[in-house]
């Protein structure tokens, strides 16, 4: 669609900001169906007059699960930051043997699910676990008194593995970003006699701060969404409080009502975030020449390696060291053929999801990047909110109104004198595809949007100075420059959608199952030992693609 | 780019749903696939019929809610009685034909008095003590919990489990609500650590001293004595029937309902009357280690080992209507905090 009269442009725009505002609102459907139920009092079982569920929690123990939310996404955004920050610089920055393998293999821990690997350490580290079993053994101790050793079902430990499991997302945010960095007032900085040390936090940081937010808001919503691991360690917090009233208490209302509570402190994060940096711009930062990464000295490369080494064998070596020991353990249970037909229909799947979530984000950003009124960005900022749902509540969400589109579809077609055709939207996989979409879009918009703060307007003003058509702006320069971070959202959802569970175990329709579902009927019952092969072939999935790119060196 | 597209598309055309298929009957199920399949696997050798699972612990009831009268479901399988009884209040379910197998298998107080829910296997609430440090434990009643002679020797899993929640709507209805706040208070401070894990879990802290007592289900120490890394949990307790000498032990059930749209109703009636003979009791008894509800079925030789006991008479229905003020009371306790 090359664009060349001056009315096609005012319809071209049109169609696409009709057209995204569509897709926003799809996104938005399946919020809007809960909170619609939950005010309309949907649930039969419960008068809606007489449900107290909000108020007895709201007297008990809400106020301690509020807490509990705070202290768990405050501590891992600071062990996220702590794993990820300086490795992201090191890598950007320096080059040293073993670089190239080391930017790929920090990304690894993003492929193990963090209720995975919270379930290994969880099992080794605690007290009927084997490293203190041994401990006790040696020193004779007899019991919790005699010694102390961490406790690591504490909001330290849920923190600690969430902190392991999310870091690669800012750290792959982070090095994009500062790989970016501009050479030319490096320079500038050097000649007035600026130490490395404060060039690094009065320029390279500050140019970095829309990734370095982008990563740490994605890592928050995550880690606030998360029910899987907290449960684990028993930790509760405002994920716990709408799971127990919906589904345990049966009040939706009251759900909904925390849910909102949730959305709100979301909402209040990221205008917290963007009004922080308000006024910062960014203009052209990209010196004439390509920035020169510096040789890191002996002494140097062997601290990186051992920093990042240290992060590496936390958050991936370990456990699947142990799921390897798990596996030739229970060798019985773990060589069953069919978790090969499972790794298939998931690899499947998350392509599919992860394509598609991309495409909306380059849709929603390029959008907000030619036409930036508060309408786009509003847009842009809804179709991210299904991230901080919790993944069954967001499930029950979509279906919803899928539900309603299948009774009347069904009325149709009837209508025209057919068969029913059942459950076609939401018994199958469209549902559990929208359900990735939705979930995940805000880490391919978070992904895409920060290349898009980095890239300078002044760009755009020269390709529209030389007459060029906003569609060949696009093509030409945005998708150039944006390739590492399309990559980089793409394996960010991918992996995500390969390891996600609570959506992919209620929408599945029957005959599938992800090697997630399949993983979850074990661990559920505590005994992942049973499925460690699965979970390998989880991490081995969600690899593939970071291999794949790592050889092809697209990203170098 | 074009390659991506097709797969998308093959992927949404192969993802397609099951719908009112001949001889075949679909499966909501909230008990692990692992512990029902070989079940199902004799009840399609046996009849032809093909069975179809979907698992998971939270939601699928509202799942089928939303499907209405398109849902696919045929048949729901729960682990606890709770979720029967909301089934059938929420009109999600529809009543079995009360037929000969089923009548002279299920005992009436294992049944809807509707027809709309059955139970399939009892599991005991039970007392778990190191072998070691407690001696014979075989005259405690779950009041004895809250004793101060325990304190700080409880292990449990969150209180809000449905087995724990149970057994909390159980004091409640023998004891009233404030008796029952007070007991859960002092069982509260008698745990020696905030409930986490599973029952198996607990036992494991047993045998590594961490706690004395703990509460868990029958089957659990069945299910260790089978895995060789957990066998020396088992070892390490005794398994105890809490108050034999009053009302008898709590137990709850797991059970079946037909779904109210089921599209094969004919079928799930058939996997029901099988679920309920003989040969599937028996392979629940021997496999799963649970307590057989039909008369005619004996449990395994090893539950048989643990001796008999006697279970608390009260009407299951009796219990479920005390679940809501038994989260709340948890809830007001804080027992999981």
């Amino acid at each position: 669609m090359k664009v060349k009269s001056n009315t096609s442009p005012h319809l071209a725009g049109l169609i696409m900001s009709t057209s995204t505002a569509i897709i926003c609102l799809i996104m938005l459907l399946p919020i809007a169906a809960l909170i619609i139920e939950s005010t309309a009092g949907g649930f039969s079982s419960i008068d809606s007059e007489l449900d107290t569920t909000f108020n007895d929690l709201a007297d008990t123990v809400l106020r301690q699960y509020i807490q509990n939310s705070l202290t768990i996404v405050s501590e891992t955004l600071f062990f996220a930051c702590l794993f990820a920050i300086a490795p992201a610089w090191w890598c950007a920055h320096y080059e040293f043997s073993g670089r190239k393998y080391l930017q790929w293999m920090m990304i690894f821990p993003l492929a193990i699910p963090a209720y995975i690997s919270a379930y290994i350490y969880t099992d080794t580290l605690d007290y009927a676990g084997p490293i203190q079993s041994s401990l006790r053994a040696m020193f004779h101790w007899q019991s919790p008194q005699d010694y102390w050793f961490f406790d690591i079902r504490s909001h330290w430990g849920a923190s600690l593995m969430l902190g392991l499991a999310l870091y690669p997302y800012i750290f792959l945010l982070l090095r994009n970003a500062f790989e970016q960095r501009s050479q030319s007032l490096i320079e500038a900085a050097q000649i007035l006699g600026a130490s490395e040390r404060k060039i690094f936090w009065t320029i390279h940081i500050p140019l970095a701060r829309p990734a370095l937010a982008i990563g740490c808001t994605l890592v928050a919503m995550e880690s606030l969404a998360d029910y899987g691991t907290v449960q684990l360690f028993a930790i509760n917090t405002l994920t716990t409080a709408i799971y127990d009233s919906w589904l345990v208490y049966g009040s939706l209302a009251s759900a909904a009502k925390i849910s909102c509570l949730t959305l709100l402190f979301v909402i209040t994060l990221v205008i917290f975030e963007k009004n922080s940096r308000k006024k910062q711009r960014h203009f052209d930062s990209r010196g004439g020449k390509p920035c020169v990464k510096v040789k890191a000295s002996r002494s140097k490369v062997s601290f990186i390696w051992l920093i990042c080494g240290a992060i590496f064998s936390l958050g991936f070596i370990i456990p699947v060291a142990m799921l390897i020991s798990y596996c030739l353990d229970y060798w019985a249970a773990n060589s069953n053929s069919i978790i090969l037909i499972h790794s298939q229909s998931t690899f499947l799947l998350a392509l599919s999801a992860a394509f598609i979530t991309v495409l909306l984000a380059i849709l929603f950003n390029s959008q907000q990047r030619f036409q930036p009124t508060p309408h786009n960005q509003l847009k842009l900022s809804l179709s991210s909110l299904g991230y901080a749902i919790p993944g069954t509540v967001l499930a029950i969400g979509i279906l919803i109104p899928l539900g309603q589109l299948d009774i009347w579809s069904n009325h149709f077609i009837q209508w025209l004198g057919f068969d029913k055709v059942g459950l076609i939207f939401s018994g199958t996989g469209f549902a559990l595809i929208l359900a990735f979409v939705i979930r995940f879009a805000a880490i391919s918009n978070g992904s895409i949007q920060a290349a898009y703060k980095q890239m300078p307007n002044n760009l755009d003003d020269a390709s529209t100075l030389l007459k060029a058509s906003k569609l060949k702006t696009f093509t030409h320069i945005h998708l150039p420059i944006m390739r590492p971070a399309i990559i980089s959202a793409f394996l960010l959802v991918f992996i995500e959608c390969v390891k996600e569970l609570p959506a992919s175990l209620l929408l599945r329709p029957f005959d599938f199952e992800t090697l997630a579902t399949y993983v979850y009927q074990y661990a559920s019952d505590e005994q992942l030992e049973y499925a460690a092969s699965a979970a390998l072939l989880i991490i081995l999935v969600s690899l593939i693609p970071i291999l794949l790119l790592s050889r092809s060196q697209k990203m170098q | 780019m074009r390659s991506l597209l097709l797969t998308v598309l093959l992927v949404c055309s192969s993802l397609t749903s099951t719908h009112a298929f001949a001889e075949q009957v679909n499966i909501y199920s909230f008990r692990q696939p692992f512990l029902i399949e070989p079940i199902l696997a004799e009840f399609s050798k046996s009849t032809g019929i093909k069975t179809k699972v979907i698992f998971a612990k939270k939601g699928l009831i509202q799942r089928l809610k939303r499907e209405g009268e398109l849902s696919p479901a045929d048949i729901v399988l729960t682990s606890d009685f709770s979720k029967l009884l909301q089934l059938k209040e929420e009109g999600l379910s529809q009543s079995f034909e009360l037929s000969h197998v089923l009548n002279t298998n299920i005992p009436s107080q294992y049944r809807d008095t509707d027809n709309n829910w059955l139970a399939l296997t009892k599991r005991v609430r039970n007392v778990y003590s190191s072998k070691e440090r407690m001696g014979d434990l075989s005259h405690i009643r779950y009041e004895d919990l809250a004793n101060k002679e325990f304190s700080g020797r409880i292990c449990t899993r969150s209180g809000k489990h449905p087995y724990n929640l149970g057994l909390v709507a159980s004091m409640i209805a023998h004891h009233g609500e404030a008796e029952t706040e007070k007991w859960l208070r002092n069982v509260k401070t008698n745990l020696a650590r905030k409930p986490q894990g599973n029952d198996r879990a607990q036992v494991k802290a047993i045998k590594e001293g961490l706690c004395d007592i703990s509460l868990g289900n029958s089957y659990y120490l069945g299910k260790m004595l089978q895995d060789p890394n957990q066998v020396a949990w088992a070892n390490a307790v005794n398994l105890n029937f809490p108050n034999q000498k009053d009302r008898g032990s709590h137990i709850n059930v797991s059970g079946a309902v037909i779904a109210k749209y089921a599209p094969n109703k004919q079928a799930a009636q058939q996997l029901l009357e099988f679920l309920s003979a003989n040969q599937a009791q028996n392979l629940y008894a021997e496999l799963n280690m649970e307590y057989p509800v039909s008369p005619s079925a004996k449990p395994s030789t090893l539950v048989q080992s643990w001796g008999t006991f006697k279970s608390d008479s009260l009407p299951l229905v009796e219990i479920a209507k005390n679940r809501q003020l038994a989260l709340k009371l948890i809830d007001k306790v804080h027992f999981d905090l």
